[in-house]
């Protein structure tokens, strides 16, 4: 899961950090840096962008509520339950909506590791355990 | 019927009302026991992971972008991609009286058939050792029943005292003499109806033993009916490295609950070399860094808050005590190895066990002169101190005396009366294993093998003749035993007693 040695690693952490700005990375500056590297081709170039591959995705995935839900649900729905995210994880959060029939119903969403679960699956699964 | 109703109602009614919150992550890597998962941001070093199936890990690494654990248990239902949720507990095992007469494994599930624990209470297999102000200084002794140990290393209730020695020097039988001692004086302590008695329960704790010999230490403690009064943690050979280096902690977890509770309780393990050396593989495999012999830099920490826990503590803080008896077996008796060194240092004190000795048929093979007991005689109860005194600088002066009497042949009367006492004196040491020597009866015997008792006895025949001396004084001077037992001291008049009792034995015997 890990890539590249430590070098590239540590290196990649440092680009990453010079990214950010208000504990956001800031996309342009990404592209930016991500282009000098593909340009330049330092040594260890590949390394550095694979690592700094998984801290977008990992970024990426703290930014995107996942919200699963039995059946689709309305465009108002949506847009209400985007709505209350946002007001939670900041303005700047994604939504992604899916289906999934095995939560029979109610809401599933995943923030990063976080994860609230509302769906009857999940309760019938709790209930299972606190029996 | 109804309140059962009553019950599923409320606890749907409470599922109901919030949607769970929950960390979770996904395996990312797997291998011998160790995984790497991505996610569990808000997670707790120590905590309990859930990996569903009944599948528990324990968080250890916790990294920038993953956190790395341990899979307790079988982890080949585990696979890449799964997810892994955090349990937001720490590692918990079940506590309580329940346990006694119980063999569970190292999370606390029963492993003797004998269905559920039947105990509500859990406690952390980590938790910090109790502080300077609630101890209290080890003044009771444990009647560990073995000669040597009582009169000369004595072991104090709360005290930690390492049991070391190469392979089959009879480490587990001295640990396991200790505990079906404390069991018969439990039990007598029963039938008695006396409340003066403090029961002294124990737990033994098999890390990486064979499943043979861990059958074989319960068969005898089923045997001498020590079980219910003991706890049997295992985690044998076949188990993951996991299981073997949680099992100490397990045990001591069990242990401290009779200490915080006012009562006293002693635990084993068996042994600490192998529990370092499961610890050194799982600290390989998470990739930590290693020191000498390849054991990670915080092995001495691993013993050290390990054995720290035991201690006897104030009536404000429990009054009970946890006294720990530890096991490392040497390689070729080098006691100066890594380990050994680590452990001797934290302990107050090691028994150690030669296979010199052992082969000449000293059993138990203690070496005097390397054993020591730090807490030394505020173990011991007073009529003890008054016989075993002078026996240790005795058996010194023997050892010296009996090496120079190697070269020289004549020697004056002086000097073979010393001898002869010397070789009496280990004689008198010798035992068979799990038959112990209540403490009565060893005052006796000590006050007799240095005030002439055993004189004009062949040193050849003094284990046949203390046998017999032992039978005759339980058969027949019962009352006297009793009355040091209960007075603890030899006044002049008991001395006076024990005097004459060993002189009409020594009278039949002609």
């Amino acid at each position: 899961m890990k890539h590249g040695n430590k070098q590239e690693r540590l290196q990649a952490a440092r680009l990453w950090r010079s990214c950010r700005t208000g504990g956001r990375a800031d996309l342009e500056k990404v592209r930016s840096v991500l282009r000098l590297l593909l340009d330049a081709e330092p040594r260890g170039w590949q390394g550095i962008v694979r690592c700094l591959a998984d801290r977008l995705r990992q970024e990426t995935r703290e930014r995107t509520a996942a919200v699963s839900s039995a059946e689709p649900l309305s465009e108002a729905l949506q847009a209400e339950v985007t709505a209350v995210l946002r007001r939670r994880h900041g303005a700047d959060l994604q939504t992604a909506f899916t289906t999934d029939p095995a939560l029979i119903g109610g809401l599933r969403v995943r923030v990063g590791s976080e994860v609230w679960d509302g769906s009857i699956h999940g309760r019938l699964a709790a209930m299972e355990q606190s029996m | 019927m109804n309140d059962i109703l009553q019950d599923i109602e409320a606890k749907l009614t409470g599922l109901a009302s919030a949607p769970q919150r929950q960390q979770t992550g996904v395996v990312r890597e797997i291998g011998d026991g160790v995984v790497r998962i991505e996610g569990l941001s808000g997670i707790m070093s120590g905590e309990m992971l859930d990996f569903g199936d009944g599948v528990a890990g324990l968080a250890m690494n916790l990294d920038e972008a993953d956190v790395g654990a341990l899979v307790l248990g079988s982890f080949q239902s585990v696979r890449e991609g799964r997810e892994v949720r955090a349990t937001g507990r720490l590692l918990s095992v079940p506590v309580g009286k329940a346990m006694l007469g119980r063999v569970v494994d190292v999370l606390g599930r029963p492993l003797d058939g004998k269905g559920p624990v039947a105990t509500e209470e859990f406690s952390p297999i980590e938790r910090a050792a109790p502080g300077i102000m609630s101890r209290q200084p080890v003044s009771e002794p444990v009647q560990t029943g073995i000669m040597a140990v009582d009169a000369l290393i004595p072991i104090g209730r709360g005290q930690r005292e390492l049991i070391i020695g190469d392979r089959s020097t009879g480490k587990t039988t001295v640990c396991l003499d200790a505990i079906l001692h404390q069991a018969e004086l439990n039990r007598a302590a029963e039938t008695r109806g006396d409340k003066e008695h403090r029961p002294l329960y124990s737990v033994y704790v098999a890390v990486g033993q064979k499943q043979s010999s861990v059958a074989r230490v319960v068969n005898t403690l089923e045997e001498h009916g020590a079980m219910p009064y003991t706890v049997v943690v295992v985690a044998g050979a076949s188990d993951s490295a996991t299981s073997q280096y949680l099992a100490p902690f397990t045990g001591t977890a069990i242990g401290e609950w009779f200490r915080d509770h006012g009562q006293d309780a002693l635990v084993v393990y068996d042994d600490l070399s192998k529990h370092a050396v499961a610890y050194r593989q799982v600290s390989l495999l998470l990739k930590r860094p290693s020191g000498r012999e390849a054991y990670p830099g915080d092995v001495f920490y691993l013993h050290s808050r390990l054995l720290e826990r035991s201690a006897r503590v104030t009536k404000e803080a429990g009054g009970g005590s946890l006294t720990a008896l530890p096991v490392i077996e040497t390689q070729a008796g080098d006691i100066s190895a890594y380990i050994p060194t680590n452990v001797i240092s934290i302990t107050d004190g090691q028994l150690f066990l030669e296979s010199d000795l052992f082969y000449q048929g000293v059993r138990p093979a203690i070496s005097v002169g390397l054993s020591v007991s730090r807490v030394g005689s505020s173990a011991q109860i007073k009529a003890m101190k008054q016989v075993a005194g002078k026996i240790k600088l005795e058996l010194a002066q023997y050892r010296e005396l009996a090496a120079f009497s190697q070269f020289g042949s004549d020697l004056d009367a002086k000097t073979q009366a010393q001898l002869e006492r010397g070789r009496r004196i280990v004689e008198l040491f010798k035992q068979p294993q799990h038959e112990a020597v209540p403490v009565a009866m060893q005052v006796v015997l000590l006050w007799a093998v240095q005030n002439g008792g055993f004189d004009g006895v062949p040193p050849a025949k003094t284990t046949e003749f203390r046998g017999r001396l032992a039978t005759w004084l339980a058969q027949n001077q019962a009352g006297l035993l009793e009355k040091i037992r209960q007075e603890k001291v030899l006044s002049e008049a008991l001395l006076a007693e024990v005097k004459k009792a060993v002189e009409s034995f020594k009278q039949l015997q002609g």
